[in-house]
């Protein structure tokens, strides 16, 4: 792989990687219900329409963080058969920073939006 | 369902990667996430229950071991094994131990400043040395602390962490080496005695440092590897523990080789000794004097004995050639049979030169820090009451006691020499009241005390000056 191509790649996954966190929030704020790790995995992808795949073992670890800093809160539960599984929902500070941070969000996707869809050259 | 062996193997490497986090939450949901995934893959492919084959593949898409649990570890607060724990605080105390020879060498050079201010050379080496003990006990106690509240920090300061502290014990070594071989605090060990224990510690402490560094480098593999490292680190890792473990050895066989050196050097030394000259006294006991020439550690340099026989047996004591003339003073000026109270040091020589009895002839041994030689007394004075008794009767400013303790052993006269109350004085203060060789206590002469009085030229009521030039005094009791 060329520098270019891997310069890329660490472009698209410090992206990914620094959205994660309120795509995970959002996820959770439209569900109505609990969700253990597998779901949501799944249910992003879905949401993406495939586009935010996660490398396995991504999600737990930052689901832990949310947890620690008050964003969502678990709780385990028992699962079909087998293990247990921890089920993640939202708190209350975890829904005002979620609207904050799509907030923020919105601003600067329009500003870059706005910015490299210009055509001016630069002087 | 139950987990295939295939996945118990996984699980259990996985949870071999996981260290200082809450292990059993951590695999509960890794293994329940596999367990998910795997059932819907079943499902998909119309199956009842996941087989062996869905499993190598959702393993397969998970990665080494490793690269499962460095996302948790990197995003979980970590706890510190107890190991990584006691590193640190070898390394704090460590810095502590940097920040005590700092605050010693303040001393020394506010010592040296006010003393020898012109020795431009000794100050500038005190002010280097100094202030490189506060930066490396700063930079160390720093280091620790950055480490202990941020675990994260530990592989990427840890090697500095240890350079410094080896740098520091290496140093602190050196130091007591210096102290030892050097005599620099008034302390006369034995010798030799401490260079096993010496090296002993050194390598005690390289060990703990090697042991540590190991410690750091199995923490820093499971919380801070690039994923290149994760799949190259394998064979890397062996290849730096090897490199470790070479360095270590060869520096350890390298500290053992100067020790000895060190050892072999001193004993070289201590062969050269050479009697000179001799001159015979005579006197009741058959004196002689003999000039020593010495080539040892502390240079070329002569010595002065006295030597006799009392009744047969060969006795031998330092002589102090300035004293020589008040001797010969004592011997054709007093009464045969008389007795003089002087400190312990004059003791064989008043004997043997003047044929005067004397109330102290040895140190005890509670006072064995105050000894020039220690390893040279076969007979040590076991009388210790007298020997605090003749202390108090120098220092004491009461002239009342010390005419009693020279009526209790039959003393008529009293001889001084100026180091007495200069620099032996300490010794007689504390041979008197507190005989502590571990004291950092130093004591000073009383100027209402009995030795002060004499030196500074007063008239001692119930004493008459006999005797007295440049370096002695001898009084007698009226």
């Amino acid at each position: 792989m060329g520098q270019e191509q891997e310069f890329r790649k660490k472009f698209n996954r410090e992206l990914k990687t620094g959205l994660l966190g309120m795509v995970l929030l959002d996820v959770m704020n439209r569900s109505p219900e609990p969700l253990y790790g597998y779901r949501i995995i799944k249910e992003i992808e879905k949401l993406s329409d495939g586009g935010f795949v996660l490398p396995e073992g991504t999600v737990y670890p930052i689901l832990n963080s949310l947890e620690s800093r008050g964003l969502l809160k678990s709780e385990w539960g028992k699962g079909s058969e087998g293990p247990r599984r921890k089920y993640y929902s939202m708190t209350r500070t975890g829904k005002k920073l979620l609207s904050e941070m799509l907030s923020d969000w919105r601003n600067v996707s329009r500003t870059i939006e706005k910015m490299v869809g210009k055509e001016e050259v630069v002087k | 369902m139950r987990n295939t062996p295939f996945l118990n193997e996984f699980l259990k490497e996985v949870e071999k990667e996981l260290m200082g986090v809450d292990k059993k939450a951590i695999m509960e949901e890794i293994s329940g996430h596999i367990r998910d995934k795997a059932e819907d893959m079943a499902s998909e492919r119309g199956l009842k229950s996941p087989d062996d084959c869905i499993y190598r593949e959702i393993i397969a898409s998970m990665g080494d071991p490793g690269e499962v649990v460095k996302p948790y570890l990197k995003e979980m607060p970590v706890k510190l094994p107890f190991s990584i724990k006691a590193f640190l605080a070898f390394q704090l105390l460590t810095g502590l131990a940097a920040l005590l020879v700092f605050i010693e060498g303040m001393d020394t050079l506010f010592w040296a400043l006010d003393q020898t201010p012109n020795d431009t050379g000794f100050i500038l080496t005190q002010v280097t040395s100094t202030l490189f003990f506060l930066l490396i006990s700063i930079l160390l106690i720093g280091l620790v602390m950055r480490q202990w509240r941020k675990p994260v920090r530990i592989p990427l300061l840890g090697s500095l962490s240890v350079l410094v502290s080896i740098s520091v014990v290496i140093s602190i070594i050196f130091v007591m080496f210096r102290v030892i071989v050097w005599n620099q605090w008034g302390v006369e060990y034995g010798e030799n005695t401490y260079y096993p224990i010496a090296g002993a510690v050194t390598v005690g402490l390289l060990v703990l440092y090697v042991l540590g560094l190991q410690q750091m480098g199995s923490f820093q593999r499971r919380i801070d590897l690039s994923e290149e490292d994760i799949l190259s680190s394998r064979g890397s890792r062996k290849r730096t523990s090897i490199f470790i473990y070479l360095v270590s050895s060869v520096f350890v066989v390298l500290l053992i080789l100067v020790a000895m050196g060190q050892s072999v050097y001193s004993d070289d030394y201590y062969e050269s000794h050479e009697l000179v000259q001799t001159q015979d006294i005579g006197g009741p006991f058959d004196a002689r004097l003999e000039l020593w020439d010495h080539h040892d550690e502390n240079g070329w340099y002569e010595t002065r004995k006295i030597v006799y026989y009392v009744e047969g047996e060969e006795i031998e004591g330092f002589f102090f050639p300035e004293m020589q003339r008040s001797f010969e003073w004592m011997r054709d000026g007093t009464e045969n049979g008389s007795t003089v109270m002087a400190w312990w040091d004059y003791g064989l020589s008043i004997r043997g030169y003047t044929g005067r009895e004397v109330v102290l002839d040895a140190p005890v041994r509670s006072m064995e820090h105050s000894v020039g030689d220690p390893s040279s007394f076969d007979e040590w004075e076991v009388d210790e009451d007298k020997f605090q008794k003749v202390a108090m009767a120098f220092v004491t400013t009461d002239i009342n006691y010390t005419s009693e303790v020279m009526d209790l052993y039959d003393a008529e006269y009293i001889l001084t020499n100026y180091r007495d109350a200069a620099g032996i004085s300490y010794a007689l203060v504390q041979a008197a009241y507190e005989p502590d060789p571990l004291s950092s206590y130093w004591p000073t002469l009383d100027e209402e005390s009995f030795l002060y009085r004499i030196w500074n030229g007063e008239d001692i009521e119930g004493f008459e000056l006999v005797y007295s030039d440049l370096e002695v005094r001898i009084l007698k009791k009226l």
